[in-house]
């Protein structure tokens, strides 16, 4: 059920992320996605342990 | 998993420790400014919650609002992190394991306490996986898949789904328009490099708030509005006993 919600969060940020972008004319440089994505799930999983 | 262990231990009075903790760990997230300003402090913080190595790294900020210098190098945040869940998950499962074998009167567990005659637990009080039916991958998969949807439907309170994505999606979107106003406004706009930030912090910091006190507020929905929990804890496929 948490991790409902977490796809909620994750839909929500993403569409942020798409349509903020052209819209507030922000550009984003990113050189090693996978090392992101890891960094990012991990501390997810870092904070959901928390709570 | 490890404050909602504590709420499913002390019920309400776990909550004011998780809103303790929110905001001090919205502060070290870093997603609300650049983390690099506190200096040593700074690095610290990254290294407690890597969150802010992704927004202050794609955000292409000013070399002085980077990562603060004496961060750790990714490979060893993704082992704090680690060590976060690794030392979280046994702590969560402790409590359970406490709550399985509390006795409340008489010797008798409080999942005893919760069933009635003829189908109580056993003697020693926790889950039986033996008196279940079904269970093996399929059942697991489905349970999960059942789960998300509920969790999601609940999230959405059973709205309609496009009305709902656009409601939750309009809401972000217009805090961040008036962030980005208000620093266009205070910059004069002459730091459109901050914006990328702004925008990149607007779109996480849910997940610090779902992340800290989503478990948690889960059980208190349950407690007090679904009372589903313990079915979902004593059915076959949430249990690996």
């Amino acid at each position: 059920m948490a991790f409902g919600g977490f796809v909620m969060s994750s839909t929500r940020a993403a569409a942020v992320l798409i349509i903020g972008r052209p819209c507030y004319g922000v550009t984003f440089s990113i050189d090693q996605w996978a090392l992101l994505i890891g960094v990012f799930l991990l501390t997810l999983a870092a904070l959901y342990g928390l709570g | 998993m490890m404050l909602a262990g504590l709420f499913l231990m002390w019920g309400r009075e776990a909550w004011h420790l998780t809103q303790l903790l929110i905001e001090p760990v919205y502060f070290v997230s870093g997603l609300n400014f650049p983390i690099a300003r506190l200096g040593v402090l700074g690095s610290v913080a990254i290294s407690i919650l890597p969150l802010a190595v992704g927004s202050t790294r794609c955000a292409s900020l000013p070399s002085r609002d980077r990562v603060p210098a004496g961060t750790p190098s990714p490979a060893v945040e993704a082992l704090i992190s680690s060590g976060w869940w690794s030392s979280s998950s046994p702590s969560a499962a402790g409590r359970l394991a406490i709550l399985e074998h509390a006795p409340v009167t008489k010797g008798v567990s409080r999942f005893a306490a919760m069933t009635t005659d003829g189908l109580a637990a056993p003697e020693w009080g926790g889950f039986d996986p033996a008196r279940t039916r079904g269970g093996g991958w399929p059942d697991v998969r489905r349970s999960f898949v059942t789960a998300v949807r509920l969790g999601w439907q609940m999230e959405a309170n059973w709205t309609d789904p496009i009305l709902f994505f656009i409601y939750s999606v309009a809401k972000p979107l217009a805090a961040t328009l008036i962030l980005v106003v208000m620093l266009d406004v205070i910059s004069g706009g002459s730091r459109p490099d901050y914006r990328a930030f702004v925008v990149i912090g607007s779109a996480l910091w849910s997940f610090v708030l779902a992340g800290m006190s989503g478990l948690a507020w889960m059980i208190l929905d349950d407690r007090e509005r679904y009372r589903m929990l313990k079915y979902i804890y004593v059915s076959r496929a949430t249990s690996s006993r």
